[in-house]
């Protein structure tokens, strides 16, 4: 078997667009007001009555190949052996070019730390045999995480039985978020683009 | 609102690098742009330019002491900012700067050494080792942008070309300033009109140089995907195309290349009396108010040609001159302005 | 056993789950290598040193759903909520909503000791109050009102309070007015079930249903068991079920539906009969059920359901009848299919009726009390412990002390609120505000808050209650497996400054009430009473009580199999059958009202709209403003409007309108949307608060929040309050209060 790879699937068929992801999120990693780990984007298209609503969870994509590790000055964002993207709080200037790097818009400066931060895949809790705190509180279980690598982790059987799009794949980040069913429009609406992958 | 999709909920994100980086990197092209004038005499030994070397070294030395001061300011952490050495990352562009912003400054200091010395031959050397430095600093600002592949607006092989040459065209412009400053300072009390016309010729082909880039870089921005089309859009008629169309392209470029090929020096005149205002009310107009406190001065500055009585036929050129390059360096720093800000506007996600 | 794959799996992993401050070194896996499967909650590490942190399971109070949590503590504070995977309902998770527990608990607005007023009402002077001293004065005023007239003691309890002491509390003073909100609220949809089906609330068995009908329900958003609802109607349309949505709103769920059908609020009882003609017309009902498990029969049926048309409702409703007939015969074709109703139309004039003829569509199809249908809630009933003072009457006669008091035409010697706001959240706040400033009309006002809210910023006497999170109570709520259980909830922390909970205040107060204070108070602390509650539960005495539940949060017999009152056992009702007859004779006598049709909807002429409130999903009830984790998701409302009587009116996206209605005019935004009928215009509860606390008037400020001064939205503002444009009024017997029909005047400004 190969190496350990962390990855996320989000389906968003089963998205309620309840929020609980991103509030679990501000809560498990004390995140400020308005700085975002992860938060849920919420479009409504069509004419009357024929209108409906999507949702897109967003997040760090822990890409394989992250621009903002390759830009950051001073190594304060690395890669972990398991593909997790990381900010080391005591080597970080604060210089912001990461942020100004990452094509997802995903990281912050903290108001009040004054260091970049992120969603880390809440490492603390995955170290430990936990799910991350924003998937263990997804209501309809929109939200699976684990192994990319092994065949029989939850994540790699969704991959292999459903078509799974990636955000703006043209960046060539490879990120490790993929989600089953987003919506296209939605996904343009918030300047992203989308790339299938059956 | 019809079967376009319609934005019900999404976060807003604050623009991580801010002015300050913009004024960061105007400095930067200024300083390069002085040093590379400076060298014309002393490291190419081309001798009517040879009152610029001093003056061009010493701007060159104080706007790059002066430059990474708003670089530190800037950081979330300024006191880590020793962490960029120790800990450096050979692909990040950010250390780059790290480097050659500590080796550019060394190097001017002991190319003024030599220059005040008198020591030509080692003036010439360290002049011509400074001149890839230069370039470097001015460029790696080029290549930050350019390398953080998020925004379209910055993503372009073009941006460290676009930065050195705008650096050119601003670092012109401040030396014909200084010059006229100096000039009257002098015994002479009045700057060398040749000098000026010279200087004029060189921005006019500059500035030339930086509208082909600018139109080459819009025009590929508006043929490429709809991420850079909309970076396009933002600058052209989004919220920043006062600062873009205005302020860089109207009162930073035409005007001054108006005013520095005017054929009739009534002309000349007439549009220098004019000048001033017009940015002035620019400025207003695009709300760019912090800018205020910096163009004033250099404004005001502006005036002094004019108000000097008695300035003789074969000076003519000098009022035009100034008030091009008063609006000429207004117009880079809205450049600098534009990318930086601009480039960050349109929402990624 | 309980039967849903979901739940078996779960069992398995609940082998790896640790419960109350169990375990601390058994973590599954060491720091970089893989977990082949993770654990799913149950527990939670310090994200600083590591260290496992102690869980204290309990239940979340921010809406009737009461899911299972597990309250996380370091050194005597909560750090950290999350579901408790011992809870059937819920299955370990939880929404927004429920993390924000946090915030109210350490909501730096808090009042944290007794306060009495001490310049005029609402004047926001105030005095420091010990707790006895507090006793004491409301001690007199209760004997004054007893000595005068004990039945103008009015008892406001607001939705997290348990209705079992305050009913004890307010039948020992000798009153009969208790205003249950959620009572109140819910009185329609308890009243239809309790007559129909014999049980005052419903499971809707989505996790086996195929085809499903939802009339004025939100449960994406909403919906009175929002989370246990949605887990299991999401994974029912995961394997194919078709979701159908009737709403004048595009609703997150309308949203999401596969078929979404505007309505003109008010009337879904003719749609829902029209449907039930269509079945029966075409010969599609289940004959064999109607006559085993109803009082009804097939002849009968088709002479009282003849007047209501597919046309008919169309003209009333909008919705094409060509629309009503194909979903009709769908809904009847498709096996097992089931219809529900929701909030919606909980508050329209003909609720009851209406959600009768929602049942009725499930009867109709044999789907109630069977697998995939509508059935009655299986739940441990939980009784008050003997001595028991005389029941309190129906909701109705305290409604009406309510509205004289608002018309001043009565008077109340002592108005006691408890986590109730009416001055806010009642239809036409504004008079409730009136009523309550008026010394002549209200003696004295009391409130036990966690907060200064509209309502007890006025009040004579504060008492500082705490929050659920450091408050007891116990609940059987409507079981999602259909296998009854009892939930916990206990303090997870002590409560802040010098709060108590509302059960400790009653109980307490209670002594006070002379001689019935000792006959009906014998309990000494809550636990104390609550044990004598659990007395009543064999099954639960004999795994553990009391101390069972503290470690585990949650009981149910493992030997119990799932409820199904139509695959054996019979109905609640007294003939064991659902019982349609009351509804059949008055639907039959054509009253528009009692059919579910209010007489005002349908007609535009006037270029009046109906005004619709709406429940936003991160917020709960009016309070939850005070919450920044859920505030800064949405802090401000907007009128939602259509297009086209936008256009009508010359109104622009974003622009302010004034909403006149006959109590009230205000000044609010409009968001133009696609997603709303364009007869109607609605408004999110929950903004524009005076009160509560300064995250919900959109303040930035320093406190001992840290991120408080980080505030974002001080100029998007507040929005506004939606009661002060609502009328409202007793509906009846049974009925709750009325607000539907809210007509309204949209005009541009400037
Ligand atoms: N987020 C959140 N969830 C809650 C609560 C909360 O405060 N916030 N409170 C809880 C409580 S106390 C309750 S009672 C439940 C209620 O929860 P639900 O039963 O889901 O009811 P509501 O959210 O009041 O309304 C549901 C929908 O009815 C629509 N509607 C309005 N009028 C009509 C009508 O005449 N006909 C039809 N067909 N639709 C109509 C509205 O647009 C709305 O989308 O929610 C509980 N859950
Ligand atoms: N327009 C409109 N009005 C409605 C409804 C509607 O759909 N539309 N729905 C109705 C329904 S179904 C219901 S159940 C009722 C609910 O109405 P209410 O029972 O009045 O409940 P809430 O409005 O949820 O809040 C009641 C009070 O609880 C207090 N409270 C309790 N604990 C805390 C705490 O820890 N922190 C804070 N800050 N406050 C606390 C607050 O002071 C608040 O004033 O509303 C009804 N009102
Ligand atoms: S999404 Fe952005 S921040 Fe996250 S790993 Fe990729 S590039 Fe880095
Ligand atoms: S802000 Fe911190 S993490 Fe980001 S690039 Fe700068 S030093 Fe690296
Ligand atoms: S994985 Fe953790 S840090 Fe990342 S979004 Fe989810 S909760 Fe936040
Ligand atoms: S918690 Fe799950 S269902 Fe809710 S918004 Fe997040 S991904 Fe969607
Ligand atoms: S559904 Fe209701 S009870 Fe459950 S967590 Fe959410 S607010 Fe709390
Ligand atoms: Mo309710």
């Amino acid at each position: 078997m190969s190496k350990l790879r962390y990855a996320m699937v989000i389906d968003v068929r089963r998205c309620i667009g309840c929020h609980a992801c991103s509030v679990a999120c501000k809560s498990e990693n004390s995140v400020p007001p308005g700085v975002w780990r992860s938060w849920v984007k919420q479009g409504e298209k069509g004419r009357y009555p024929n209108a409906s609503v999507s949702f897109l969870p967003t997040l760090c994509n822990n890409c394989e190949n992250p621009i903002c590790i390759r830009n950051c000055p001073t190594q304060a964002t690395y890669q972990r052996e398991d593909g997790i993207v990381m900010v080391d709080p005591h080597r970080c200037i604060g210089c912001k070019y990461c942020i100004a790097s990452c094509p997802y818009d995903v990281r912050y400066l903290h108001p009040i730390k004054k260091i970049v931060q992120k969603c880390s895949w809440c490492y603390h809790r995955v170290d430990v045999g936990l799910e991350p705190a924003c998937v263990n509180s997804c209501p309809t279980r929109a939200m699976t995480f684990g192994n990319l690598n092994d065949p029989n982790s939850e994540v790699a059987k969704l991959l292999a039985r459903n078509a799974v799009a990636v955000l703006k794949p043209e960046k060539n980040t490879q990120p490790h978020l993929f989600y089953i069913g987003a919506d296209e429009a939605l996904i343009r609406a918030t300047g992203a683009s989308e790339e299938v992958r059956a | 609102m019809n079967d376009e999709m319609t934005i019900v909920y999404n976060v807003a994100h604050e623009a991580p690098l801010g002015p300050l980086i913009a004024v960061y990197f105007y400095m930067t092209g200024l300083s390069a742009g002085s040093f590379i004038l400076s060298t014309l005499a002393y490291g190419f030994g081309i001798k009517r330019f040879k009152p610029l070397g001093k003056i061009g070294v010493v701007l060159a030395t104080v706007l790059l002491v002066l430059a990474p001061i708003n670089l530190i300011a800037d950081l979330g952490q300024p006191w880590r900012f020793w962490h960029l050495f120790p800990y450096l990352n050979p692909t990040s562009p950010i250390t780059y700067g790290s480097f050659l912003l500590t080796l550019y400054p060394v190097n001017c200091l002991i190319y003024a050494f030599f220059m005040f010395k008198g020591d030509d031959r080692m003036t010439k050397l360290f002049g011509l080792i400074g001149i890839p430095l230069a370039v470097s600093v001015h460029g790696y600002t080029g290549f930050i942008m350019a390398l953080a592949k998020a925004r379209a607006l910055w993503n372009t092989a073009l941006m460290p070309v676009l930065f050195l040459v705008s650096a050119m065209v601003s670092g012109i412009a401040l030396m014909i300033l200084v010059v006229t400053v100096v000039g009257f300072l002098s015994k002479q009390r009045r700057p060398d009109p040749t000098l000026i016309r010279d200087l004029g010729r060189i921005l006019v082909g500059a500035i030339l140089l930086d509208l082909f880039l600018v139109f080459s870089d819009v025009l590929v921005l508006l043929t490429s995907d709809s991420e850079a089309a909309e970076a396009a859009t933002t600058i052209l008629r989004g919220a920043f195309s006062q600062y873009f169309l205005g302020v860089e392209i109207l009162s930073g470029s035409l005007v001054p290349l108006l005013l520095l090929t005017a054929p009739t020096a009534l002309l000349a005149r007439f549009a220098t009396a004019f000048a001033p205002p017009i940015l002035g009310a620019t400025l207003v107009y695009v709300g760019a108010v912090p800018m205020l406190p910096l163009g004033l001065p250099v404004m005001a500055a502006s005036f002094i040609p004019l108000l000097v009585q008695g300035i003789p036929q074969r000076h003519r050129p000098l009022p035009a001159a100034v008030a091009a390059s008063v609006l000429v360096m207004a117009g880079i720093l809205a450049m600098r302005y534009v990318v930086v800000i601009g480039g960050q506007y349109a929402p990624l996600s | 056993m309980l039967r849903s794959a979901r739940l078996t799996r779960r069992q398995l992993l609940k082998l790896g789950v640790v419960a109350a401050g169990m375990a601390t070194a058994d973590l599954l896996v060491a720091k970089g290598v893989m977990a082949e499967e993770f654990v799913r909650g149950g527990r939670s590490v310090s994200r600083t040193t590591g260290a496992l942190r102690r869980a204290v399971p309990s239940n979340c109070a921010h809406c009737a759903a009461r899911c299972g949590i597990l309250g996380f503590v370091e050194e005597d504070r909560l750090v950290k909520i999350e579901g408790n995977p011992r809870d059937p309902n819920s299955q370990g998770r939880l929404c927004a909503r429920g993390h924000a527990g946090i915030n109210r608990l350490y909501d730096p607005d808090r009042v944290l000791f007794p306060m009495a007023r001490a310049g005029r009402r609402g004047e926001g002077k105030w005095v420091r109050l010990s707790w006895e001293q507090a006793y004491d004065t409301l001690q007199e005023w209760l004997r004054e009102l007893q000595t005068r007239d004990p039945e103008s003691l009015i008892f406001h309890a607001g939705t997290e309070v348990s209705s079992l002491l305050a009913s004890r509390f307010v039948a020992a003073a000798g009153s009969k007015s208790l205003i249950d909100e959620v009572r109140l609220r819910e009185a329609s949809r308890e009243t239809a079930n309790r007559l129909t089906l014999g049980t005052r609330s419903e499971v809707v068995d989505l996790a086996h249903t195929r085809h499903i009908l939802n009339f004025g329900s939100n449960p994406y958003e909403t919906h009175a068991m929002y989370l246990p609802f949605v887990q299991r109607l999401v994974d029912a349309r995961m394997s194919g079920a078709k979701l159908i949505t009737f709403d004048p709103r595009l609703s997150l769920t309308a949203g999401r539906s596969d078929e979404w059908y505007p309505i003109m609020p008010g009337t879904d009882g003719l749609v829902a009969l029209a449907m039930a003609n269509v079945v029966v017309q075409q010969n599609l009902h289940n004959r064999q059920f109607l006559s085993r498990w109803t009082d009804l029969s097939t002849e009968q049926l088709a002479k009282q359901l003849a007047p209501y048309t597919p046309e008919a409702a169309e003209r009333a409703s909008g919705i094409r009848a060509d629309d009503l007939r194909r979903v009709a015969t769908e809904f009847a074709h498709t096996r097992p299919a089931v219809a529900f109703a929701g909030g919606g139309l909980g508050q329209q004039k003909g609720a009851v009726d209406t959600q009768r003829a929602v049942i009725l569509l499930n009867a109709l199809v044999g789907s109630v009390g069977v697998s995939g249908g509508y059935c009655p809630a299986p739940t441990y009933e939980l009784s008050e412990p003997d001595p028991m003072p005389p029941p309190l009457p129906d909701s109705a006669e305290a409604i009406q002390r309510v509205e004289a008091l608002l018309q001043g035409k009565g008077s109340s010697g002592l108005y006691l609120t408890c986590l109730a706001n009416p001055a806010y959240s009642w239809p036409n706040s504004q008079a409730f505000r009136d009523a309550l400033l008026d010394e002549k009309r209200v003696a004295y006002l009391v409130a036990i808050d966690t907060n200064l809210t509209e309502t007890s910023a006025l009040a004579d006497l504060v008492l500082p209650a705490s929050t659920y999170l450091e408050s007891w109570g116990l609940e059987s709520p409507p079981a999602h497996e259909l296998v009854p259980y009892v939930a916990l909830r206990q303090p997870i922390v002590r409560p802040r400054g010098e709060s108590l909970s509302v059960d400790d205040i009653l109980l307490t107060l209670g002594t006070r009430l002379g001689e019935n204070g000792s006959r009906y108070f014998p309990f000494p602390t809550v636990q104390s009473y609550l044990n004598a509650v659990l007395a009543k539960l064999p099954g639960l005495s004999a795994a553990g009580g009391l101390s069972l539940l503290r470690e585990q949060g949650v009981w149910y017999d493992p030997a119990a199999s799932p409820r199904y009152y139509a695959q054996g056992e019979s109905f609640s009702t007294p003939s064991g059958k659902l019982e349609f007859g009351a509804i059949a004779a008055e639907t039959a006598a054509g009253d528009g009202q009692t059919a579910g049709v209010s007489t005002s909807s349908g007609s535009s002429s006037s270029g009046e709209l109906t005004l619709i409130g709406y429940r936003p999903n991160v917020h709960f009830g009016d309070y939850s403003a005070n919450c920044w984790w859920l505030s800064e998701i949405d802090h401000d409302n907007a009128l939602l409007i259509n297009p086209v009587t936008a256009q009508q009116r010359g109104i622009k996206q974003g622009q302010q309108v004034k909403v006149i209605s006959s109590v009230s005019t205000i000044q609010v935004k409009v968001r133009i949307t696609q997603g709303i009928h364009p007869q109607v215009v609605a408004l999110a509860n929950g903004f524009g608060h005076e009160g509560v606390g300064r995250i919900a008037r959109a303040e930035a400020f320093q406190s001992e929040d840290p991120m408080t001064p980080y505030i974002w939205w001080t100029k998007q503002g507040r929005g506004v309050n939606v009661s002060a444009l609502l009328s409202g009024q007793d509906g009846g017997p049974g009925r709750g209060l009325v607000m539907a029909d809210t007509r309204v005047r949209v005009e541009a400004m400037g």
